[in-house]
């Protein structure tokens, strides 16, 4: 506005200019020419003086047009209604799928206030649309004049699997709408079932709320049910024994959680193969407490190699509740024949088999000859001349240290999505490890400490943590009847660093976790020990996973090789996961990206996935992630099922599973006094009279197109003045 | 031509000289052709006297009746040819340097004295030619010999312009100067003190003169035709001015129309033919209509 008056400069600098622009003619009747100017020199002056004025008003109010201004007071709407920028941010969390009472699930009723929003914005506004889960979907990210099209990208818009989260979305909307330089009133529509969940960082939204007061106005549009409903949900699916050998009875952890608040008696769950339409197994379920969960497990075998969808529902939907997506739960499992592991045995001296390193190991994971895992023992000096890749897992127990050669092939053996497990020992030259293997090529996730404990005595020793599992190996601990790891003792170890904040030099490796911690004795009194220093860690490398212990693979250190009770699941998911971590993830939260690794001649190759909630293939064409050939599919945004095939490849499908965010099937509401209280709430009905709630917080009528009309006025003035100023007199 | 003087006249006005001498008589010929009496015979046509035949007069003048008789070459006098001279006077002022289109209005002028000097002097009148600005610049006497001319033309072609001008001294002093009556033929754009210029003009009336005015103006002055913003630098005295004409296009034209009119009125008032001359017009085109003017004038005076 400022920069717009200060180019009223401009007529006065063009009219002074243009004084200098003239013609020079040598002439001889001076005398009349000086009688006729001094004839009309007063006139003259005026004259200038008036088209002077009138080009400076023109440049004034055009830039006043610009500004867009508009009165306050005006309230008819004859002036125009003042334009706004506005983003529509529709909820569309799994808890938006909801059916309400009368048929109408609450993301309906979201699109159709969404499409009453944009109704009620005055012609020539702009908007925004954005989807708002844990995750950000920007349909329109940037506002758009076009509200067809706004309009279309509500009706293609879909509910996602995702849970709720309302900040990122009002944050991405504010830090668009602030920076525009206009004077046009901005508002934010956010169009919700009001989920509690979705309102965590209600404080942080309140605060963005009251940071742009006065230039934001913001909108709450509650839709759906008024009342939180109760839920029950199949909330979790695993497979307890990590591996998944044909012709086994395989034993799947499924958890169910009841959201409401009262008891639910005899639940029934199914387990279903592939799309068998009678279930494999089944459990009932005496009782689910409110607000609690209860796991169960459910048993099939599978008869042949290959990749099988599991899928645990409830027997009867309707007997659960309105809420569909949360009723079942996915899992897609590879069944193996068999599974073959390397053990590289550093301490083989001792002339009983049991004072090897690897024999407490080898009895562990392959207790009978036939067995589907089978085991091969090396020394380590034989390392350079096995061929690692028939092997899903190695494991180094014991080992002194590498030759050059040696960490090649394991860095090979990584980038073929290969899984190691190193266990220290006596024989281990910890200085090497720590900076070769942790140091120079960030293999190992933590150095060794220097080794605590003394072995020569069984009073002092540590245990495993009994508690708090967040790994997925060692997850199903948190269900006691799956067992217990915290009985096993450990007499000596070598501490394990938990924090390795820096993201290490070398690309391929990734961040360690924590598989497994030690847990100090409780205290007298308490009934919980202390959470302490991981046991077990891990990283990803290239497309692999290695796995680090702290103590002793056999019994020199720990007594944990001899719980069969205990050792063999761990070692089994352990194994497992390598096996998971090779078949590409088939087992994926909602947002999280479907990848399959191709080879490096693959760099060309198109795939596609067929996404069967609705119905539509999504084709994939080939990216290079850490130089290798990617297809990736992001779009993993509702829960179930999906095909993946390589173009061309179709007897090599494979199914992956995506499962919805847990947290989202609580259903409880929030109050509306619980609301930021810098937004304005409006309760979504019929009758709600929408267009007059927003308006009048909206500035009032727009000026523009009448200082616009005084301008064409103002210049259709100076043009018959100019002409007329210029006439012969 | 008079080999001294050309010497003294540089090869350009030279050429000048011949261009001006060709055009006044492709001028006066062009106009002649196929007349049976020709509009510019006789200035005067009076018989007065005889004199001696000399070496390059006409020998149509010849009066064969006394030849016959005396055996000797005589030649016939007019009277007016005898009493009249034509003082041509070309305003030489820097005014006169103005011209839009081809000529300047002092190339104008010069052509008309050019036209004037040599339809007089195949007359076997006398012309004096004076070229002024505020002091006489230059001046050819009286003479009525042909070859006369080709001075003439040389001065005329000669002479570039001067500064300011005061005409009316230059009549006054004239008019002292020339006694005997004589035709006065004042070629000028007259941007000067209208008044003492009619004084000039009744000096000279009242010794008996006639004069004639060829008010030389350039078609720009009559129209004032300038658009956009424009800088007029004054040729005398006054400085420049700059101005819009268009905004004052009808005050100029009203007040050169007014100062026209003077001059015309104040020639009319005293007797004095006045010619007004736009300089874009074709020279022939002027003449012509002022010699036969001129000539129903003067039967209107012989009747």
């Amino acid at each position: 506005m400022l920069a717009g008056i200060a180019a009223v400069s401009v007529p006065i600098i063009i009219h002074l200019l243009n004084r200098r622009k003239f013609k020079t003619v040598t002439w001889a009747a001076m005398k009349f020419i000086k009688l006729s100017v001094d004839q009309n020199q007063r006139r003259m002056r005026i004259e200038d003086l008036i088209l002077l004025l009138i080009r400076c008003a023109l440049v004034i109010l055009l830039a006043l047009a610009l500004a867009r201004p508009a009165s306050k007071d005006a309230a008819s709407d004859a002036l125009g209604q003042t334009k706004v920028t506005a983003f529509v941010i529709l909820d569309n969390s799994y808890s938006m799928d909801l059916q309400g009472r009368d048929g109408k699930n609450a993301f309906e009723e979201a699109r159709e206030a969404a499409q009453e929003t944009l109704k009620a914005l005055p012609s020539g506004s702009a908007v925004g649309v954005l989807l708002a889960s844990d995750i950000v979907q920007g349909l329109i990210d940037e506002p758009t004049y076009d509200l067809n099209q706004a309009e279309q990208a509500i009706k293609d818009a879909n509910v996602g699997h995702h849970a709720t989260d309302l900040y990122p979305a009002v944050e991405f909307a504010v830090k668009t709408l602030k920076p525009l330089q206009t004077a046009q009133p901005k508002e934010i529509y956010v169009i919700t079932d009001g989920q509690a969940s979705g309102w965590k960082q209600n404080s942080d939204i309140e605060n963005l709320i009251d940071k742009n007061k006065g230039a934001i106005n913001f909108y709450v549009l509650r839709v759906g049910e008024d009342d939180s409903q109760d839920n029950l949900a199949v909330t979790k699916m695993d497979i307890s024994s990590g591996l998944t050998p044909i012709n086994h009875p395989l034993r799947f952890e499924v958890e169910v959680a009841n959201h409401g608040t009262k008891e639910r008696q005899d639940v029934t769950v199914d387990l279903f193969v592939n799309d068998e339409s009678s279930p494999r197994d089944q459990v009932s379920i005496p009782s689910v407490p409110p607000g609690g969960t209860t796991t169960v497990p459910l048993f099939t075998r599978l008869d042949r190699e290959g990749y099988y969808a599991i899928r645990a529902a409830f027997k009867d939907p309707k007997q659960a509740d309105a809420l569909a997506a949360d009723n079942k739960n996915h899992l897609v499992v590879r069944a193996v024949k068999e599974l073959r592991v390397l053990l590289v045995d550093g301490d083989q001296q001792g002339a009983d088999i049991r004072d090897h390193e690897s024999f407490f190991l080898q009895v562990a994971l392959s207790p009978v000859a036939d067995h589907y895992v089978q085991v091969d023992v090396k020394t380590p000096g034989e390392l350079s001349q096995t061929g690692l890749e028939r092997y899903t897992a190695v494991i180094m127990a014991n080992v002194p240290s590498f030759k050059e050669s040696d960490i090649e092939l394991i860095q090979n053996y990584l980038r073929g999505g290969g899984g190691l497990i190193f266990y220290p020992g006596d024989k281990v030259d910890r200085d090497y490890y720590n900076e070769e293997l942790f140091s120079r090529h960030a293999i190992l996730p933590s150095p060794w400490g220097v080794p605590v404990g003394d072995p020569g005595q069984d009073e002092q020793y540590i245990e495993f943590q009994k508690r708090a599992f967040e790994h997925p190996v060692t997850s199903p601990w948190n269900n006691p009847e799956f067992g217990s790891l915290g009985s096993a003792r450990t007499f000596r170890w070598h501490p394990l660093e938990e924090k390795v904040e820096e993201q290490s030099k070398v690309k391929e490796s990734g961040l360690p976790r924590v598989v497994l911690r030690y847990e100090k004795k409780a205290a007298a009194g308490q009934e919980e020990g202390v959470l302490g220093g991981p046991a077990i860690m891990e990283r990803d490398w290239g497309e692999g996973k290695v796995y680090q212990f702290s103590s002793t693979a056999d019994t020199d250190w720990s007594d944990l090789p001899i719980r069969g009770a205990s050792v063999v699941p761990l070692v089994y998911r352990i194994i497992g996961s390598i096996q998971a971590n090779q078949d590409a993830g088939l087992n994926l939260r909602v947002g999280e990206p479907f990848r399959k690794t191709l080879a490096v001649h693959q760099s060309s190759a198109e795939g596609f996935v067929f996404d069967p909630g609705l119905s539509r293939t999504n084709n994939l064409t080939a990216q290079t992630i850490n130089e290798q050939p990617v297809l990736q599919f992001k779009d993993t945004h509702r829960a179930g099922f999906y095909d993946f095939q390589l173009k061309g490849d179709a007897a090599n499908r494979v199914r992956f599973a995506v499962q919805p965010d847990q947290r989202e099937s609580d259903l409880r509401k929030v109050d509306d006094g619980d609301l930021p209280a810098g937004a304005d709430l409006i309760r979504w009905d019929a009758n709600v009279d929408f267009q007059a709630a927003v308006q009048k917080k909206r500035i009032g009528a727009e000026l523009w197109l009448w200082v616009l009309g005084i301008v064409l006025l103002l210049a259709g003035l100076e043009t018959f003045l100019a002409q007329k100023f210029s006439q012969s007199k | 031509m008079d080999v001294q003087h050309a010497e003294l006249l540089d090869s350009e006005a030279i050429s000048r000289a011949e261009a001006l001498g060709l055009h006044a008589r492709y001028v006066v010929e062009g106009y002649m052709a196929g007349e049976h009496k020709s509009p510019y015979r006789g200035f005067a046509v009076e018989f007065a006297q005889h004199r001696e035949y000399t070496h390059g007069d006409d020998t149509r003048h010849v009066d064969w009746k006394v030849e016959a008789r005396t055996d000797r070459l005589f030649v016939k006098q007019y009277e007016q040819e005898t009493n009249y001279v034509a003082n041509i006077l070309l305003d030489g002022s820097e005014s006169m340097m103005y011209g839009s289109g081809d000529h300047t209005k002092l190339q104008y002028g010069k052509m008309i004295a050019a036209v004037l000097s040599f339809i007089i002097l195949q007359q076997r009148d006398a012309v004096a030619l004076g070229i002024f600005d505020e002091d006489m610049k230059d001046y050819a006497p009286r003479s009525d010999s042909r070859a006369s001319l080709h001075d003439i033309m040389t001065r005329l072609a000669a002479f570039d312009g001067s500064e300011v001008t005061d005409i009316a001294s230059i009549l006054h002093n004239m008019a002292v100067q020339t006694p005997r009556r004589g035709i006065f033929v004042l070629i000028s754009d007259f941007f000067d003190d209208e008044e003492a210029v009619m004084e000039g003009i009744q000096h000279l009336r009242f010794i008996g003169h006639e004069v004639i005015v060829f008010h030389t103006l350039d078609p720009y002055e009559l129209e004032f035709p300038f658009n956009g913003l424009v800088e007029f630098h004054g040729l005398e005295k006054i400085p420049r001015i700059l101005t819009r004409p268009a905004e004052i296009r009808h005050t100029y034209q009203r007040e050169f129309d007014a100062f026209q009119s003077r001059i015309k009125e104040g020639c009319e008032k005293n007797g004095v033919h006045y010619v007004l001359v736009d300089t874009s017009k074709p020279l022939a085109q002027i003449m012509s209509n002022y010699l036969s003017f001129r000539m129903r004038t003067s039967k209107g005076k012989q009747h």
